[in-house]
Formats: structure tokens, sequence, C-alpha cells
């Protein structure tokens, strides 16, 4: 045990370029990115998340490790990627932290293949692509993952409708979350529901089978791939 | 609760497309973590520094003293020479060949003086022959008279000894003799003096009347009687006196005559001897032995012998006047212009050798921990990244020196290291005192 503590606390060496220390590195900066992005997305409060900023936690790590094992104690390079980012920078408004990543990786593979460092190109574009496919996959960052949203209004004076509406939801969704529920008349209740469908290509069965149940007035839905989280 | 009976199935592509959502990032998180631990484990320790190679720089210098001349065509710098082959430099030889004519001389002369003493110690060899067999012929004759006279004077040396023995012993006869008689004398004169006290005695009780007188007469007999005997006694006390004289004057001159006798022997053996002692000359023999030929003839064989060598070693510096390139490389410096007298070991010129076997780095005192004697190496030449060879660290110095300059991580620090040194793989071109990337597993 003290062997592997004394290993993780003087493991400090500088990056090299050989195959298997740029695998570190990649790997490494990948499982920190996670780290951070999960850690971001399970603190963050407030209105302002987005999901595409929680994905950048992933790819920035990736990218700035990369950064260095191109720079390597090189101050010429670095001072290159100091103004080749600038230059970018100031030329281009990046509203979108997403958007950011993609000029950085764009800028330090041009960096790895002007420099000579082809290795290293063409590992980090591969890992930096399988990356991004990754984040777009799992649809990392989304912390809620719905894909439709019902809306309807009943008459809530019967117990029975709502059970009938759960009884449809739970047919037809994976998951379902009352999202909101409004009392617009007396007696007559608004609600939505975020839902994950089980199949979404019989969305329309699902808004036929809620209209046909008594009491229920209003029935909408609506497809969403993702919330106004991005 | 709602029933699940009816719930509508889910398409294959939108279960995966939920799996992948809900499960990939827990799965792909700890493949990377297990990932991310087996290479933690597998990363050793790495040393990153700069080395050189190596740089051999080899001063030329004169094979002796000479004035110095260009080979043809004359070198410059930069010029490229051949190990053995591109002759740099001669030097002027012309004295050297003018002693060589003398010392050739000389030798010449030393044989014909060799020859002359051969032919002489040849006719002394012959005349020597001639003379050792009438030479043989006297000193036999005179082994055989010495072993004569030799045997004579034993002889006589013997007889005077026996001689001079029955003299000695009649000697001490005669002296027990002589003992013998004064003890009968001394005895005789006791008597007397008691026989006369005795008489008297005698005579004055006879007048007296109180003894007869045949009792005086009887005493005067006795006393006649011993008087008689004393003096025979004397008479042969003095005969056995003159005898003794007699026996030792014999005696004297017999042991004088002895002392001569082997006086002669001891001189007869000392010639014998002498004679002994000097080899005699067989008429087998060369004569003047080999040993005494070769003898005369060394102070000849020996002034050849230095001769030679002084003409072997002027034959070696006429031949070694030509100083040829010890190895293969370029001309970086050229130290002396042709026309100088120079002296042996004086440098001419510098020659940066091409080849080179080493590759030199310094280890700080940080890491010089880390590396040991055949720790891998993998080396990048500066300028050509694509290029890596691997080694291994072949030996490591015992002692931290000033590292140089160029490979000073800051020029404006002086730093310390120890020197490492890696052989360069074989096939690979490099340039002495090309700087390349290390990293030391």
């Amino acid at each position: 045990m003290s062997l592997w503590i004394d290993s993780v606390m003087r493991n400090d060496r500088a990056p090299t370029a050989d195959f298997q220390s740029m695998l570190f590195t990649f790997f490494m900066a990948f499982v920190m990115g996670q780290v951070v992005g999960w850690v971001y997305q399970r603190t963050h409060s407030g209105l302002s998340y987005s999901q595409s900023f929680t994905a950048s936690m992933v790819t920035l790590p990736i990218l700035v490790a990369m950064m260095m094992l191109l720079m390597a104690d090189n101050l010429s390079i670095a001072f290159g990627l100091l103004a080749v980012f600038a230059v970018v920078r100031f030329r281009n408004v990046l509203k979108d932290t997403r958007d950011t990543v993609f000029v950085l990786w764009s800028i330090v593979e041009g960096m790895a293949v002007g420099t000579g460092r082809s290795t290293l190109a063409l590992v980090g574009s591969v890992f930096i692509g399988a990356v991004m496919f990754y984040l777009y996959v799992t649809q990392y960052g989304a912390r809620h993952n719905f894909d439709t949203i019902v809306n309807l209004m009943f008459n809530s004076d019967s117990d029975e409708v709502s059970a009938a509406i759960d009884r449809v939801l739970n047919r037809h969704s994976l998951t379902s979350q009352l999202a909101s529920a409004q009392e617009v008349s007396p007696g007559n209740v608004d609600v939505s529901y975020r839902l994950t469908l089980r199949n979404p290509a019989r969305r329309l069965e699902l808004e036929s089978e809620l209209r046909g149940l008594d009491q229920v007035q209003r029935v909408s839905i609506f497809a969403h791939e993702d919330e106004s989280e991005a | 609760m709602p029933s699940t009976a009816n719930r509508i199935p889910v398409p294959l592509p939108h279960r995966i497309r939920y799996l992948l959502s809900q499960q990939l990032q827990g799965v792909l998180f700890l493949l990377s973590l297990v990932a991310v631990g087996v290479l933690w484990m597998r990363r050793t320790p790495r040393v990153i520094i700069s080395g050189q190679v190596e740089m051999i720089q080899v001063t030329v210098p004169a094979s002796q003293d000479g004035v110095l001349q260009w080979s043809e065509p004359a070198i410059t710098r930069f010029d490229r020479v051949q190990k053995g082959v591109t002759a740099i430099a001669k030097l002027d030889v012309s004295e050297s060949l003018l002693e060589m004519q003398t010392l050739t001389a000389e030798r010449r002369q030393l044989e014909a003086e060799l020859d002359a003493q051969r032919q002489s110690l040849s006719r002394d060899q012959i005349e020597w022959d001639r003379q050792t067999d009438e030479d043989h012929r006297q000193r036999k004759q005179q082994t055989i008279d010495l072993q004569r006279a030799q045997l004579d004077a034993r002889e006589h040396v013997d007889a005077l000894r026996r001689e001079w023995g029955d003299l000695d012993q009649r000697h001490r006869l005669l002296l027990i003799k002589h003992q013998e008689t004064k003890q009968q004398i001394t005895t005789a004169d006791v008597e007397i003096k008691t026989l006369n006290a005795q008489l008297a005695r005698i005579k004055s009780l006879v007048e007296q009347r109180m003894s007869p007188a045949s009792e005086s007469t009887l005493i005067e007999q006795q006393l006649a009687l011993v008087r008689k005997t004393q003096t025979d006694a004397v008479e042969l006390e003095k005969t056995i006196a003159n005898h003794l004289l007699e026996l030792n004057r014999q005696t004297q001159a017999t042991g004088e005559r002895l002392q001569g006798a082997l006086a002669e022997q001891e001189r007869i053996t000392l010639i014998a001897d002498a004679k002994q002692g000097v080899a005699p000359t067989d008429r087998a023999s060369p004569g003047l032995s080999s040993l005494d030929s070769a003898a005369m003839l060394e102070p000849y064989v020996q002034a050849l012998v230095v001769q030679d060598v002084k003409i072997q070693a002027l034959a070696h510096k006429i031949a070694s006047n030509q100083i040829l390139a010890p190895v293969s490389g370029a001309i970086t410096e050229i130290h002396q212009p042709p026309g100088t007298f120079v002296r042996g070991g004086d440098p001419i010129v510098t020659i940066a050798s091409d080849q080179s076997r080493w590759i030199v780095a310094y280890l700080d005192q940080k890491d010089r921990q880390s590396v040991a004697p055949n720790s891998k190496v993998q080396i990048t030449l500066v300028g050509t990244e694509s290029l890596q060879v691997e080694s291994a660290v072949a030996e490591i110095g015992n002692h931290y020196e000033s590292i140089p300059e160029e490979l000073l991580r800051n020029m404006d620090v002086q730093q310390w290291g120890v020197p490492i040194k890696i052989p360069l793989p074989p096939g690979i071109s490099t340039t002495p005192g090309q700087l390349v990337q290390l990293v030391i597993y």
C-alpha cells in the first residue's frame, strides 16, 4: 500500500514524445476532464447551465495536454501558439465554448503537423475525435435526458383521469417526469410531462391515446432532442 | 400502480441509444481509469538530457627533428585526410643520408678488421699446435721426474724418521738406566753413611769390649762391598752419561737431516702441485681455446653490433621522415608552416577525426541514481526528430565535472554533472560535435 501511495505521490515526470507516454497523457487528461465535468454538472446551481460547456470540460484537458506535449520546453513554439491563438481569438468572436474547443483543436493540430510532430498530431486527432463522438453519443453534460414534452389539460375532479394518464405514459415511455402542474381554472389542471419515449416513432399513437381519455381536454406533444440547456 | 403488460416494445436502435446515453459514460470512465492505471505502472523513470557526439581532435606531431617540408600536393585547412595514406608533411633527411654513408663505411672497416684478426688468430693457432707437441713431451718427462723425486724424498724421510725413532728409544732407555744408576749411587751413599755410623758405634763398643771385633770387621766388609758397588755405579753412571751425550749428538744430527729431508720433500711437492695447476696441453685440444678466440674477437663483434644498431636507428629515422595522417578526418589547424625547423614532438597539424564512437552527456546530481550502466537510451538527433535510435549507457564517470557550454541548459549558469558514455549505434550517420537528445530509461 505504501508503495502505491509512494508511486502516486512521487510520479511527476516530464512528458516525452514516445507513444506510451502520449497515450498515458491523453487518457489521464480524459479521466481528469470527466471528473471536472461531472463535478461541475452535479454542483452547478442556477439557470446558466450549459451542456456544451460541460462537455468542453472533458475536451479541454486533452487539448491542453497535447499542447504541452507539443511545446515540450520549447519557448518558441509556446510563443507561436500564444500568438496564433490570440490572432484567432481576436479575429473571431466565439460564442460557444464548444466552438472554442474546436478552434483550439485545429490550432494545436496545425502546430503539431507544422513542427513535424506527426505522430502526436495523428494520435491527438484520433483520440480527441473519439472523445468528441463519445460526448455526442452519450449526451455528456445533459442533466435531463428526455425526448418528448407532453402538455395536456384535464379535469382534476376525477382521480381516474390521473391514473389513466399515468398508464398511457407508462406504456409509451421509459421515463417520465412531471415538469409542471398548473390549475388554470377551478377543476382544470394544465400539466406538462417530460418523457423519454420507448419508441419515438409512435409518438402520434401516444397523442391519440391521450386524446381518447375522458376529461382530457387539450393535448400537445413536442419532440425535443435537447432542452434549453444548450 | 400502472401495469406494464401493455408497454410498447423499445426498438433496438433506441434501446442502444438509451444504453449508450445512460451507461457508456460510466463504462468508458472505468476503462479509462484502468488504462491510466496500467500505463502509470508501466511508466519507468526517465532522464532527459542533451548529449554530444564525441569530437576527437588529433594533433599530429613531428616524428623527429628536422626542417619541415610539405608533401605534394600541399595540405590546407579543411582538407580531408585518410589514415595511414595521406602524407601530411615530410622532414628533410639529407644530413641523415650523409650520416648513413659514414656509418656504412665505418661498418665495412670494422668488418675488415675483424677478418684480419681472425686470420691472425688462425696463424697463431697453427704455431701453437706445433709447440704444443714438444711442450707436451717435456712436461711429461718433468712429471715423471717429479714423481720419482717425491717418492725418493718420502722414502728418505721415512728412513730418517725410523732412525730418529730408534735413537730416541735408546736415549730413553739410557736415561732410565742413568736414573737407576744414580739411584744406586745415592742408595750406596746412604748405606755407606749408615755403615760408617754403625762401624763407629761398633768400634766404640769394641774399644769398650762391649762388642766383638768381628762385628766391626763384618761391618767393614759390608762397607767395603758397598763402596765397591758405589764405585761401580759411579763408573757405570759416567759411561751412561757419555753414551747419552753421544746419543743426543746423533739424535740432533738425525733431526737436522730429517728437517732437511722434510723441506726437500715439501719443495718437491710444491713443484709437483705447481706443475699440476697448469692444464696440460693435449694434442687434441685446439691450442688457443675457443673461449680465448671468442674473447679476442669479442671487441670487434661488439663494435659491429653497435654499428648495426646505429645504422638501423638511422634507417628508421630516414624512413619516418614522412608524416602520415594518424586518423581519417579533416585538417582543422596548421601549426607549423613549411621551412620551419621542428623538434620531435612539436605539433604540425590538428585533424578532426571522422570517427566518433561515443555520445557524451552529463547527468545532474539528482538524476545520477536513476541511471546505471546498460540503461536503455533513446537517441534523437537534434534537427531530425523523426530519426530515433536506441542504445545503452556504456560507462558512467566517477566524478563530477564542469559541463561544456554547448550542453548547458542555461548558458549563464555553470553546471556540473557526471559524464556518461553511450556508444553510437551502427548504421547512423553523425557528425562529430553534433548535439543529440537523450531519453534514458
